[in-house]
């Protein structure tokens, strides 16, 4: 994650003190162009605050710079950045159409920039309404094009597929990895893992103001949780015997037996040798939600528990 | 900076709460200057070569009031909703947003004080018209009168962007400039007694000629530049938390 692109956010060093408690401790991570980087952390990480320092938002240690230069240098910082912070960051009687206007105003926009955002966001026939009433998918629309209403370099989203709905979602996703493709960075925070593996190319994970990791999804998947190979067999009993030979862990389950560090090429050979008939063979890799659980198993600032006061 | 402006020029109109003050002060002075001052007009006052006078600086001290709401309201909106946030990343100095919001509002206080210190003899006049009755001759000192009413206009206005920048939350500002006016310096005056002149209020009403509970009084010249001070430390105390604090 080191590339040097002519347009990537370089974040280094990022600290965050609310009194006596460090919110954000020491980060420091890259976010590439061209692609969708997406943010991981249980609540109360530090995303948000991680993010508001990124823009300057949060007086804190630590730099970011965009494209090489901190926000502040720009003329107008909101062409190079676009953000979403939070869903509903807008005044109730304000229209849509007035809102981003302003957003257009102080960023140095053409007016007709817009009619196009709205427009690009399925807004258009609202853009005269109270956003009031709006819904939280609907707020989402809106922060969505007041991000991208200068077409910036970057794109830091906070939580933008929340209250969605599925057809949001998708066409939030093709959005952004779209976006990314025309050789912009993406940043976004989600607690929607199953979306964020579709959506994002690399991720971020912070827990209790810690980095925990920042690599490919693919990577991080490959790299922190353990696979395995399922299978289903008439001859379960001698298939275990093999196993033991050769020295492979497994376990019981789903009516079939769960093996590591093995790949269906080599249990499927195994049994063929042996002659065990195979009912049900196959990959169990692991999700981005496994590898998430894992990796911030001890980095949670809130804990839920079952009723006998287990995690 | 124009970009800062215009923008803040655009979150001032774009609001209901804006055009509904503006409303509600239109409708206090029609009926203060028109029917209270003007149809109902005392026989005393006919005779006074002063009345259209009172009637501009008692029109101006009270609509400064809501001159100095819609500021609060220009800033504490912006808290209060989190599009602080947009705003300080559509800038690239936090000192621009302060005072963009400060020369906009002080437009608009000076405007808003022409206006409505115009329209109160005017409707007075038409209120005493339309009644059939006839005023003396007024007298009125127009360069003494238009400096003290903008001077008044615009300082109560900035009071109330200042209260706002240092308290954010809208209903702690607004509590704050209507309490500290009236009950804190009320209650100061007991302390104080003749320096209750010097309190940043007081010194703002005798700039307009409005009575403070006390014998000692200051010259409106003396008094705007005691209200200055009070302004310009606020100004520095409210700056230098604009850039440190964070955004909300």
């Amino acid at each position: 994650m080191s590339h040097n692109g002519p347009n990537m956010i370089k974040s280094s060093h990022l600290s965050k003190h609310y009194r006596k408690t460090l919110a954000v401790n020491d980060i420091s991570f890259d976010v590439e162009n061209n692609k969708v980087t997406g943010f991981l952390g249980p609540n109360g990480a530090g995303k948000s605050t991680t993010m508001r320092l990124m823009l300057g938002l949060d007086n804190g240690g630590g730099t970011t710079t965009f494209n090489g230069k901190k926000l502040q240098e720009y003329a107008h910082p909101s062409t190079e950045v676009g953000i979403l912070l939070e869903a509903k960051a807008f005044h109730p009687t304000r229209t849509p159409r007035n809102h981003l206007k302003i957003l257009a105003t102080e960023g140095g926009v053409p007016m007709s920039r817009v009619d196009e955002a709205l427009d690009i966001v399925g807004l258009k026939d609202v853009a005269k309404k109270k956003p009031g009433d709006f819904s939280l998918g609907m707020s989402q629309r809106l922060g969505i094009a007041g991000a991208i209403l200068s077409k910036p370099k970057c794109l830091l989203l906070d939580e933008p597929a929340n209250g969605l709905d599925p057809e949001g979602i998708v066409w939030l996703r093709n959005f952004l990895k779209n976006y990314a493709d025309e050789g912009n960075a993406v940043f976004v925070s989600s607690h929607l893992l199953s979306e964020m593996s579709l959506m994002a190319d690399n991720v971020i994970v912070i827990g209790k103001g810690k980095l925990i990791a920042s690599t490919s999804i693919k990577k991080l998947i490959a790299g922190n949780a353990k696979s395995s190979v399922f299978v289903r067999s008439t001859g379960l009993s001698k298939l275990e015997g093999i196993l033991k030979t050769k020295s492979l862990a497994f376990e019981k389950a789903d009516g079939g037996i769960e093996i590591s560090g093995a790949d269906t090429d080599e249990i499927g050979r195994l049994a063929f040798s042996a002659g065990i008939p195979i009912l049900e063979l196959a990959n169990r890799n692991a999700s981005l939600e496994d590898v998430f659980l894992e990796l911030t198993e001890n980095s949670e600032e809130f804990q839920a528990h079952d009723q006998k006061g287990k995690k | 900076m124009m970009s800062q402006l215009k923008s803040e020029f655009k979150k001032l109109f774009t609001v209901k709460s804006t055009y509904y003050i503006i409303a509600i002060v239109l409708l206090l002075v029609f009926f203060f200057a028109f029917y209270i001052s003007g149809w109902r007009i005392e026989p005393k006052d006919m005779m006074n070569p002063l009345t259209l006078q009172s009637g501009i600086t008692g029109a101006v001290s009270v609509v400064s009031i809501f001159s100095a709401l819609v500021a609060l309201l220009l800033v504490t909106h912006e808290y209060r909703y989190n599009t602080i946030m947009y705003t300080l990343t559509s800038s690239n100095s936090r000192s621009k947003v302060l005072f963009s919001k400060i020369i906009i509002m002080t437009g608009f206080a000076l405007v808003f004080t022409l206006v409505f210190g115009a329209l109160s003899p005017l409707f007075t006049a038409l209120g005493i018209h339309a009644h059939h009755l006839h005023l003396v001759h007024q007298t009125i000192q127009y360069n003494n009168v238009i400096w003290r009413c903008l001077f008044y206009g615009w300082g109560y206005t900035m009071a109330g962007l200042l209260i706002a920048s240092l308290v954010r939350n809208q209903v702690g500002a607004i509590i704050t400039l209507f309490i500290v006016p009236g009950t804190v310096e009320g209650l100061l005056s007991l302390l104080l007694k003749k320096n209750t002149v010097y309190l940043p209020f007081s010194s703002l009403h005798q700039v307009i000629g409005q009575d403070v509970s006390t014998t000692s009084t200051l010259s409106a010249t003396h008094a705007a530049l005691v209200f200055i001070g009070y302004l310009l430390a606020a100004l520095i105390v409210a700056w230098v938390l604009f850039l440190r604090r964070d955004a909300n």
